[in-house]
């Protein structure tokens, strides 16, 4: 009785882990949205000019930009799409936070000219290759709330960074202003 | 004596096998109970609680009372030496208008306001003229927070125009009108004027103004279809 107990319990928690890895199994792109722009400082991508560690610096900022946020104002300016990351509610929300900042990384490495996956500062590689609408599904994250997180979280991330006003124009500015990206995200 | 040992370790043995399986088979049931799929489950055992919630709390929202708290955790960082003259904030007085003063203030303006899925109350189109301490411009998006008196905390105005010379000169006005009431301001970056904030997507012109009771912040964004201004403005607690 009890071997069968625990087999269905096995069987539950896998059909949950399994229901919330939503996006590594996509076919690998060649080259993020931002490979093809140049930074006007250098004249390569994004990558090529900063590397990693500013990659690494520039999420690290991110993130706590983000929380330095959410403890001023909670869930006011951001929405609470960001407390919910390692609740699992909604299903999208399943990473817990060091994995989220992993997956961010990976991501903003990989669309800005960087190698497909990564290995962060936890030692855990992560793939740049994410479904951006799965990955804000049932966030219902708003309009306003993404050009909030764009121009007072965002920016000022890459110049505390250390990234000039040109190159954030130039080679990073693209890929974030693009229409298609915000409705990857916004509404979901 | 060893006749009767066997017996009981057998039933030791099997009551800590069932109580291990009902622990995993609890932690798979809260697992799936959180898929997609689960979420008819979820709802079912949150109806003690509240329908559709985490049995858990996880998705709880704050309390005033911890909003407060994380408030003040966030002003030591983000304080000045001086106070500041005065405290604007688009005509409300941070710390002691209510939640009912800006609904009635707004609404005899016209403005109707909501709680909004994040933010305490959101009002949407609010004109210039509806706000009796704000600098003219395009209609804003005003998020207001409250803490446990209901009292006003702070309040976010972000306001979006295709023209990059009406968001640049609501921001010239916002931060003349921020310097005049409340000080100086204690950091600046970009430059004022539209030719500026037109030139390249992501350009920016911002404001900072850190006192010890009072955090102001401008910030005029092009945001590549459009211009936006950021307007904050937080009560720093003692």
């Amino acid at each position: 009785m009890s071997k069968a107990i625990s087999l269905i319990a096995v069987a539950l928690s896998l059909s949950a882990g399994l229901a919330c890895s939503d996006d590594d199994n996509k076919p690998p792109a060649s080259a993020g949205p931002g490979a093809a722009l140049k930074c006007a400082s250098s004249g390569k991508d994004a990558f090529d000019t900063y590397g990693a560690p500013a990659f690494v610096a520039v999420n690290e900022a991110i993130v706590a930009n983000v929380f330095a946020e959410l403890g001023a104002n909670g869930t006011t300016n951001l929405g609470d799409s960001f407390t919910k990351i390692g609740t699992g509610m909604p299903p999208s929300t399943i990473d817990p936070a060091p994995t989220f900042k992993g997956k961010l990384a990976a991501f903003l490495v990989y669309a800005y000219g960087g190698p497909t996956s990564i290995t962060y500062t936890d030692g855990v590689a992560y793939s740049g290759l994410q479904d951006m609408a799965a990955a804000h599904a049932g966030l219902g994250i708003s309009s306003a709330q993404f050009d909030y997180f764009v121009a007072n979280i965002v920016v000022p991330a890459l110049a505390s960074s250390g990234v000039p006003t040109a190159d954030i124009s130039s080679c990073f500015a693209p890929v974030v202003i693009d229409p298609a990206f915000k409705a990857s995200i916004v509404g979901k | 004596m060893n006749v009767n040992a066997r017996p009981r370790q057998r039933v030791i043995v099997r009551s800590a096998l069932s109580l291990g399986g009902l622990l995993i088979l609890l932690a798979g049931v809260m697992g799936f109970a959180h898929t997609r799929a689960g979420r008819p489950l979820l709802a079912l055992m949150g109806r003690a609680m509240r329908p559709g919630s985490c049995p858990l709390g996880y998705d709880r929202r704050v309390t005033p009372a911890q909003r407060e708290e994380a408030a003040a955790g966030w002003a030591a960082s983000h304080r000045g030496t001086w106070p500041a003259a005065a405290r604007p904030a688009l005509g409300f007085a941070l710390g002691q208008t209510r939640r009912a003063d800006v609904l009635s203030t707004l609404a005899a303006r016209g403005v109707t306001c909501a709680p909004g899925a994040a933010a305490d109350l959101v009002c949407h189109q609010v004109p210039s003229t509806a706000l009796p301490g704000a600098a003219s411009g395009p209609a804003r998006e005003l998020w207001l927070t409250f803490g446990a008196r209901e009292q006003l905390l702070s309040l976010v105005a972000l306001a979006r125009d295709s023209a990059p010379g009406a968001i640049s000169d609501a921001f010239g006005r916002v931060t003349a009108q921020l310097t005049d009431a409340a000080g100086p301001p204690t950091r600046l970056a970009g430059q004022e004027g539209p030719t500026y904030l037109a030139a390249a997507p992501l350009r920016q012109s911002s404001a900072e103004f850190r006192y010890s009771n009072y955090y102001a912040l401008a910030r005029a964004t092009n945001m590549g279809n459009g211009y936006l201004l950021t307007e904050e403005y937080r009560a720093l607690a003692d």
